[in-house]
């Protein structure tokens, strides 16, 4: 079994993905290209869960929604287990759409909430004509089981329901074609602590379950540390480090990453208050800093960094990083600092 | 709270119900709290407990059909319970400020940020608008903002998350107030600028001497940042500790239950999330008895025959369950 899966193609396999806007910039400027998402490689393999983490406006929904076509791609590849997306006609996209598919941060804003929730499941059997009606409701049953929801909980209206059972709602409907990827853009970051325990461990059921694989994008790093098995860390398009999930977050070897880490909050007052080690904000992409996209906010930066770009390098010890210095940068937990915020 | 530390708020048994006689439905449900200056006091609980509420009743700006009662609500030594409405609408602006979630909300998206920071100057601080403009290149730079000038002719929506947060930090403390509620300010920004925010609030807490109410469901936030915790659930406080002990040794069921998942989460080790099962109930229809009980793995039928009162365990720790009352 373990040896078959591995001949077969990854579940997604990107490379140098490119996704441009043309916007016009703010006041009366002229149309500028916006790269969102800069020559972005990256894996999931068969029933894995990738993490995929960024601040805001790192351009992480916008590589997820290009896996589906659902922003432009000008540039590099996308397959799914095999199948080119971005060169695929109509029908195979069709078809490709089912394979894969997509969950986001706000249940509500992507249910019909008109429909009882034994219909919103059962649409996609509908539509694509899975089964005949007896074989539909029970698919249906199975699916709500599946996610942790009662019974009742079909002939019931979204709204209804808890923000926790709409994402378990949203999530069955996802499952309701048998995809093999679900593309997770944040979709826990609305829910309350012990709501998102309850949907993560339905995410980890579903899985071994079903064997399907995720691409989890999310910026809560506890989050994705639990459940990803690989982290991917975006800034400004691109990737700037990426390794086992355990690694990337236990020692951070990018300046950013290590940001990222000192910013996550953790629930022990007798740890010292964190320092922000990042300062400023992520730039607009319509104005993607020279060489390396992070000198502007990078404490280690030099001469070298505004100049020439960094290229995603191996570590060694199965990590990836894009940063000339990173050998040279302390070691130490970026955790560990001894600051005391504030007065 | 310690010893010799003056008290700016000190409200005693606030309720907060909605709708007309008859048919009234209690929402908050006694809440009593008391902040010292330079202390930071956090409201933490499930969406929906109440957090909200307690925070805008303290400010006086409950939505229009609620009402909100109260022993006593202190603020900086004045009563506000004994006040006329354009009484406490002056006492609010220079005594009490709050910060909202959603910066964009609280500001008027087709006004320049300089004009409202004006129109809030000249009438909280009655200065000229000459001196308002000063005022707020000033209160700007005390936040970090360092273009202030090209940042004040700019529209909201021409400012990320963080710049307006900021700002609006800004606009909260130009009357140096007494009392800062702030619900949730940082909860829509990334934690790289979530951690830019709340480090800006400590300092500015220090430098203005000011008390704070911070609401937030995000425990590891308010570990860092609170000097005492009370955890709400369904409309009421049913744990209040100094910081430390809380998360030294928390004992109300439902504090223990939310700790044990916050840690489970960021510890890679764990295999399997406990969570609590089901959902907390509506806030105004909590059950008879203790409202965490249905979800309760301790409950007993002693617990839905009264509703558990607040009662100390230790020095400045409280707890609403029967488990600890023997
Ligand atoms: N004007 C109102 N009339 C009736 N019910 C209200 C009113 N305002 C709020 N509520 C109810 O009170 C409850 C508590 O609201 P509140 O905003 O205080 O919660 P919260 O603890 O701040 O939650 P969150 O973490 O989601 O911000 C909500 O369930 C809401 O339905
Ligand atoms: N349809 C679009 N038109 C123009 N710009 C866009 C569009 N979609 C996304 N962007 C821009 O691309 C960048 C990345 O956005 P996004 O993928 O949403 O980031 P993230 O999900 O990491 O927060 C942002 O600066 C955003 O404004
Ligand atoms: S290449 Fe230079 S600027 Fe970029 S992350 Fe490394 S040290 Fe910082
Ligand atoms: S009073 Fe009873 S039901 Fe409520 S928290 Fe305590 S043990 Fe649980
Ligand atoms: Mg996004
Ligand atoms: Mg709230």
């Amino acid at each position: 079994m373990q040896a078959r899966r591995d001949e077969l193609p990854p579940s997604v396999d990107v490379r140098d993905l490119v996704v441009q806007f043309r916007v016009r910039a703010p006041g009366v400027g002229p149309r500028v290209v916006v790269r969102a998402v800069d020559g972005v490689s990256l894996r999931v393999g068969r029933g894995a869960t990738v993490g995929l983490v960024g601040e805001s406006g790192s351009g992480k929904s916008t590589f997820g929604r290009a896996l589906l076509r659902l922003a432009p791609a000008s540039g590099g590849s996308v397959r799914i287990e095999g199948e080119d997306v971005l060169g695929a006609g109509h029908r195979e996209l069709r078809a490709l759409r089912q394979r894969a598919q997509m969950v986001f941060q706000n249940p509500i804003g992507s249910l019909n909430t008109r429909m009882r929730v034994g219909r919103i499941v059962r649409e996609p059997l509908d539509i694509q004509r899975i089964g005949d009606r007896v074989s539909r409701r029970a698919r249906v049953r199975e699916l709500l089981d599946q996610v942790g929801l009662p019974r009742d909980a079909e002939g019931r209206y979204p709204h209804e329901l808890s923000g926790g059972q709409q994402q378990r709602i949203a999530l069955a409907r996802a499952l309701a074609s048998a995809p093999s990827l679900i593309i997770c853009d944040e979709p826990v970051a609305a829910l309350d602590v012990s709501i998102q325990a309850q949907v993560l461990e339905v995410l980890k059921d579903v899985q071994r379950a079903t064997g399907v694989s995720y691409l989890f994008i999310s910026h809560d790093l506890n989050v994705v540390r639990h459940l990803a098995h690989e982290t991917y860390v975006m800034y400004l398009g691109g990737v700037v480090e990426h390794g086992p999930s355990a690694s990337v977050f236990a020692s951070p070897r990018h300046p950013y990453t290590r940001g990222l880490v000192a910013a996550t909050p953790v629930a022990d007052p007798e740890r010292a208050r964190r320092s922000p080690l990042l300062r400023g904000e992520i730039p607009s992409p319509m104005e993607v800093p020279p060489g390396c996209r992070f000198h502007t906010r990078c404490p280690f930066a030099e001469e070298r960094c505004r100049e020439e770009a960094p290229v995603l390098g191996e570590t060694g010890d199965g990590g990836r990083v894009a940063c000339h210095f990173w050998r040279e940068l302390p070691r130490e937990d970026p955790r560990a600092a001894p600051t005391r915020g504030g007065a | 709270m310690a010893a010799g530390t003056e008290t700016v708020l000190d409200v005693e048994n606030l309720r907060v119900s909605s709708g007309a006689r008859g048919e009234r439905r209690v929402l908050v449900r006694g809440v009593s709290l008391t902040v010292g200056r330079r202390r930071t006091v956090a409201l933490v609980g499930e969406s929906g407990s109440g957090k909200t509420l307690t925070g805008l009743a303290l400010m006086g700006l409950t939505p229009a059909g609620t009402a909100v009662a109260a022993e006593r609500l202190l603020v900086g030594g004045v009563d506000l319970t004994r006040m006329s409405e354009p009484e406490f609408a002056r006492v609010r602006g220079r005594r009490i400020a709050m910060v909202f979630q959603n910066p964009m909300e609280a500001l008027n998206p087709v006004l320049r940020v300089g004009h409202q920071f004006s129109q809030v100057l000249t009438r909280n601080l009655g200065v000229s608008r000459s001196d308002a403009r000063d005022r707020a290149r000033e209160l700007l730079d005390s936040v970090g903002v360092s273009d202030a000038r090209r940042r004040l002719g700019q529209y909201p929506f021409e400012m990320s998350g963080g710049m307006l947060q900021r700002m609006m930090i800004a606009l909260a403390l130009a009357a140096e107030p007494d009392l800062l509620v702030a619900d949730e300010p940082t909860t829509a920004l990334d934690t790289t600028l979530q951690a830019q925010v709340m480090a800006l609030l400590a300092e500015r807490r220090e430098d203005v001497g000011m008390g704070m109410v911070l609401v937030s469901h995000d425990l590891g936030l308010v570990a860092e940042y609170a000097d005492e915790v009370n955890v709400m659930y369904a409309g009421r406080v049913v744990e209040r500790a100094p910081t430390r002990e809380m998360f030294a040794s928390p004992v109300h069921p439902y504090t223990l239950a939310l700790l044990r998942t916050v840690r489970e989460i960021a510890s890679p080790g764990t295999d399997r999330l406990s969570s609590i099962p089901g959902s907390p109930p509506p806030l105004d229809d909590p059950g008879s008895g203790c409202a965490f009980a249905p979800r309760c793995s301790f409950a007993t039928a002693e617990c839905t025959a009264v509703v558990p009162e607040l009662k100390g365990v230790a020095e400045g720790h409280d707890v609403a369950c029967v488990r600890s009352e023997r």
